[in-house]
């Protein structure tokens, strides 16, 4: 199963170039960009940022607010997007889009959504979540969302995996206030990277992690697969612009007990990174 | 007890004559080679990435990342702080005082392990008649929980003031329960990206929890005022466009 997400959105640019990218499977290793406009001129394409705040759920007024020309911006991922923005009289900005150049819509940040009011059931959330996604003419993810609260908000995360294996981080995540009303929704896809050789078993990693690891350091857990980031110099620094590799999570205590977690790769078993708590 | 008193004497010094900072620290020693059998760039990008956005947000910022933050570094530039961030290890540790748990950090120091804290009531005394803080991210574990009584020490209360409420001119950041440092640095960045292009404080904390770090890894908390734009208390709120 996986809810990797693709999004329609009917009136973005080149919907026929969308809609190709959108019917890949989504096991794709290496999602393809096709660009046929550069995207510096992509903006000017884009559907009004005053359409999607009106598009929302809990529609935004666009009463004294000035849309902000787009403009492309470049995350740590290398990737590249088009940051649009809805500002008030002061330059604070109340609603910030990010679409790729290809005019798919990727990060959706509204500012000044209250706090408090009924607090809604995880079901009724999970409701919620969708039909924020429908508004905005979003592909809807498959599976059991995470439906976790946050400093008063609820964080509701469909987790992308492939071919059953979670893809950390990556999905569809939507953040609302507690009864409901739409605070953000982020879609990450990122590329991975293809399979080294034969998968080893978790014993066989477990095994090589007790090797690399410092004496006194206890494994817990059972290892889990999953798509990471690897690490520079296989640290803790994550290479956002590398696809991510098909890995073996192990989690476990150093001898002074502070959590640690490695990754070794699925195939080889080196180590690819590594992660730990403060 | 002579020390502490030095201390506190050059400590109030520094309260009563300084402008309002922002202090940046962060513990490299403990996190790297040769303590851990790992290399860590995290507290160097997160010290860096605080740094820049503070500067952007008008502070001006002195920075101690590595062995040079020592406990009497820290207590002199929390002193008169009106901006700090800390990343540390973190926790609720105890206070031969007051025979009591308080919530703290540890310095860098050069220390590999059970380097000095710095606990809640040596920063209360350090800040003595000093105004609360505007902005104060504990980039640790566990000074987020409602228990931590770093929030008091550095006089913001564990209140929220949501979007258009009146509230103090102060913003809390800190994390719940053991964070993990993948998790922090996406959380952080996009915190600090979003501060650098002009967000309120609360918006800003609300675009970090987009981040795509993962739930399970990390649990941030806030306090303070979400209309907050945390710039010196003399300069004007600006909005940014850089990046």
């Amino acid at each position: 199963m996986s809810s990797s997400p693709c999004i329609r959105r009917t009136t973005a640019l080149l919907p026929l170039l969308i809609a190709a990218a959108c019917a890949a499977p989504s096991s794709a290793l290496a999602p393809e960009r096709t660009y046929v406009v550069p995207a510096r001129d992509a903006a000017a394409n884009l559907p009004p940022i005053t359409g999607v705040a009106a598009a929302l759920l809990e529609p935004l007024s666009t009463v004294g607010l000035r849309a902000e020309p787009g403009e492309l911006i470049a995350l740590e991922s290398g990737e590249e997007r088009i940051e649009q923005r809805l500002v008030d009289v002061n330059g604070l900005a109340l609603l910030t889009l990010q679409s790729t150049p290809g005019g798919e819509l990727r990060f959706l940040a509204r500012a000044d959504v209250a706090y408090g009011g009924a607090a809604l059931s995880g079901a009724a959330l999970r409701s919620r979540a969708l039909l924020h996604l429908v508004a905005l003419r979003l592909a809807l993810p498959r599976g059991t969302p995470i439906i976790s609260s946050v400093a008063e908000r609820r964080m509701v995360q469909w987790e992308r995996s492939v071919n059953g294996i979670p893809v950390p981080g990556d999905g569809t995540r939507v953040i609302m206030s507690a009864s409901g009303a739409l605070v953000g929704i982020a879609i990450e896809e990122s590329a991975l990277a293809p399979a080294s050789g034969k998968l080893r078993s978790a014993a066989e990693a477990k095994a090589a992690a007790l090797t690399l690891l410092p004496t006194g350091t206890v494994l817990t857990g059972v290892p889990r697969l999953g798509w990471v980031h690897l690490g520079a110099l296989a640290g803790d620094e994550e290479l956002r612009d590398a696809p991510r590799r098909l890995a073996w999570r192990i989690r476990g205590a150093l001898a002074d007990g502070r959590p640690l977690e490695v990754h070794l790769d699925a195939a080889q078993l080196a180590l690819l990174g590594w992660d730990w708590a403060r | 007890m002579l020390t502490g008193l030095l201390l506190a004497a050059a400590v109030a010094s520094v309260a009563t004559v300084a402008p309002p900072t922002a202090t940046v620290l962060a513990n490299r020693t403990a996190f790297n080679q040769p303590c851990v059998w790992f290399t860590s760039t995290a507290p160097d990008r997160l010290a860096a990435a605080a740094s820049a956005a503070l500067e952007r947000l008008g502070w001006t910022v002195a920075s101690s990342v590595g062995p040079r933050f020592t406990q009497e570094i820290a207590l002199r530039g929390i002193a008169p702080a009106g901006a700090l961030y800390v990343h540390s290890h973190g926790d609720h540790y105890y206070d031969a005082a007051a025979k009591r748990r308080s919530s703290g950090f540890r310095v860098d120091a050069g220390r590999c392990e059970n380097a000095p804290t710095v606990i809640a009531p040596q920063i209360t005394q350090a800040r003595s008649g000093v105004a609360p803080l505007t902005l104060a991210f504990i980039s640790t574990c566990y000074n987020g929980e409602r228990i931590s009584k770093l929030p008091a020490a550095l006089g913001i209360a564990m209140k929220k003031s949501g979007p258009g409420a009146a509230g103090p001119r102060s913003f809390y950041v800190g994390y719940s329960g053991v964070a993990w440092v993948r998790a922090i640095v996406r959380f952080e960045t996009a915190f600090w990206r979003a501060m650098r292009r002009g967000a309120t404080s609360g918006a800003a904390f609300d675009a970090a929890l987009l981040s795509g770090y993962s739930a399970a890894d990390l649990l941030p908390e806030w306090w303070g005022s979400y209309n907050l734009r945390p710039t010196p208390p003399a300069s004007q709120p600006g909005v940014s466009r850089s990046v």
